[in-house]
């Protein structure tokens, strides 16, 4: 196929082909695909020279930064391809709200404020401004002398956790002359014959069978639809993230948090469906989870995720503790069951498939529906994130885009000791004052107690319609 | 306890701490040369799904099953912890 569509340079896994589906559809419905971007704050600006040659170093070194996907017309397989530029330029854009103070020497663009700038850019095609197909690198200066490091990617070339060792690469680059740090995977399946990947996709089909007799819905419903992504962030500073993490071990124990903060996104879309007068019977929601060995960086450039689907009913919603637990049971049923495995084999068996083909199953086994809405906890930002080229990392986070369906997701991780949450969602599938309550919720079930004892300490990433 | 029985207790611990090593290095966390039954495991990068799957291994491979209530960040920290708690969960009495 290099013939037709330049080298190839590594192969899709089953994750990947799952992110392709959502991407295309979201591209087919004016949802610009599905990104994400990572913030980096920092207390003062960082050395802007060392910035940007530590992005060229990245964008010499990997061409998946600049690949495309094709899909062989005749094997159905979905492959990274060679981009057809020669030579691969990574830009560090400069932009600085009014203000701020931009160093000698330096061009770069007036922008209004930092929560229109990030509003407009999550909002744009990515590869259609100053960058790479798959990376843009964004510098903000901010009025207060911090500044705000932005990487805007594709999904397709990683998960969150990928996009942290993107960062560390490019904040710890290897020294002039060596190889490249960062490996890319052959990303060839095991050789498992078909009868036994049957048998072990059989565990999460059997469960996806019960989960389709729960109807459940989304904020978005069911059909596609355009829509500015929108988001909105809490940060709770080291004092409030303890408290939080004190009444998560009361409630769950101290060791997993993964049914906490889920149990902490159901109840926030309860909140949403209430407001419309709805309180829907069920909800079915994915949660990914690390399939990478955790530990020392290891392959950044894949989706290294596979999925658990958790059902809960409206029931045992009344309360954190009783949603956290029950949480915590089918986390736990769902390991000693193996269905992580499990759905990772059947993502290798639709691996093929069409993205239109690979979504329309879904859909017709969900009606329609994905998840009732999308979540995740990434964990701790990249352990040992200091400082990036002389200034002092202050926070680090995660911006995910969501497709609509099903319009909206809450996304929680930690960075030194601080949790942030985002809520992201599309214009037409929840509004600004179902976002506020969605936030409301998190903030009353995390800390609980008096909701004003929560003091915001970041914008609120929504620019003024 | 008689002192044939000590020794017994501190082999089969020793050999225990060995395999836990062993299971946690191989089939858990990807680690460096210097991980070792000290090492703290969360900044190693055990999370919700590891600890998960690391319970289930110990009980696969040593048939101790270690109830999520008496965990702890203090008894999980590392393989030497882990195995101390093991040992308490797996005596009799």
């Amino acid at each position: 196929m290099s013939l037709f569509f330049g080298k190839e340079l590594a192969r899709l896994t089953g994750a990947d082909c799952f992110v392709l589906a959502l991407d295309r559809m979201m591209h087919r419905h004016g949802q610009h695909g599905l990104i994400g971007q990572t913030h980096v704050r920092m207390n003062s600006v960082p050395d802007i020279a060392r910035v940007e040659e530590s992005a060229r170093g990245l964008a010499a070194a990997h061409p998946l930064l600049d690949a495309v996907v094709r899909r062989n017309p005749f094997t159905l397989r979905a492959a990274w391809h060679e981009g057809r530029r020669t030579e691969r330029h990574l830009p560090v854009n400069l932009w600085f709200e009014k203000g701020a103070c931009v160093p000698d020497g330096r061009r770069a663009t007036e922008i209004a404020s930092e929560d229109v700038w990030v509003d407009h850019v999550l909002n744009q095609q990515l590869g259609s401004r100053n960058g790479l197909r798959n990376l843009h690198i964004d510098l903000v200066l901010l009025r207060g002398g911090g500044s705000l490091l932005v990487l805007t990617w594709t999904h397709l070339l990683f998960d969150g956790k990928g996009a942290e060792f993107l960062v560390d690469a490019l904040v710890n680059p290897p020294p002039p002359g060596s190889a490249a740090a960062l490996p890319v995977p052959p990303a060839v399946p095991p050789r498992v014959t078909l009868r036994e990947r049957i048998r072990i996709a059989t565990p999460v089909v059997e469960r996806f069978f019960g989960l389709a007799a729960d109807r459940y819905v989304s904020l978005a419903g069911p059909h596609p639809r355009p829509g500015r992504l929108r988001f909105r962030m809490l940060t709770f500073d080291v004092g409030s993230t303890e408290r939080i993490q004190a009444r998560m071990e009361a409630a769950v124990g101290p060791l997993f948090r993964i049914g906490y903060f889920l149990a902490c996104a159901l109840r926030a879309h309860r909140q949403a469906f209430l407001a419309r007068g709805s309180d829907p019977a069920h909800y079915v929601v994915s949660l990914p989870v690390q399939i990478r060995k955790k530990g020392l960086g290891t392959v950044p450039f894949q989706n290294c995720v596979t999925i658990l689907f958790f059902a809960m009913a409206r029931a045992s919603l009344d309360s954190m503790a009783a949603a956290a637990k029950l949480a915590q049971a089918q986390f736990e049923e769902m390991t000693r069951g193996r269905l992580d495995r499990s759905f990772t084999q059947v993502l290798e068996l639709l691996r093929r498939l069409p993205s239109a083909v690979y979504l329309a199953f879904v859909r017709r086994q969900f009606g329609g529906e994905i998840t009732a809405f999308f979540h995740s906890f990434t964990g701790e930002f990249s352990a040992g994130l200091g400082d990036v080229f002389g200034a002092r990392v202050t926070n680090a986070y995660h911006i995910p885009s969501v497709s609509a369906p099903p319009g909206s997701g809450l996304f929680f991780g930690l960075f030194n000791g601080r949790l942030n949450v985002t809520f992201s969602w599309r214009e037409g599938s929840a509004t600004r004052e179902e976002a506020d309550l969605v936030l409301a919720r998190v903030r009353e079930d995390l800390l609980g107690g008096d909701p004003t004892d929560f003091q915001p300490e970041e914008g609120t990433g929504c620019a003024p319609t | 306890m008689h002192s044939g029985s000590m020794a017994t207790a501190n082999d089969d611990h020793c050999s225990r701490r060995t395999k836990l090593l062993g299971l946690v290095s191989h089939d858990i966390l990807e680690v460096g040369p210097d991980f070792d039954e000290h090492s703290n495991l969360f900044d190693a990068g055990l999370d919700s799904m590891a600890i998960m799957q690391l319970l289930i291994l110990i009980e696969q491979n040593f048939g101790v099953r270690l109830p999520a209530a008496k965990l702890t960040r203090a008894n999980f920290s590392s393989v030497a912890d882990l195995a101390r708690l093991m040992d308490s969960e797996a005596a009799p009495g």
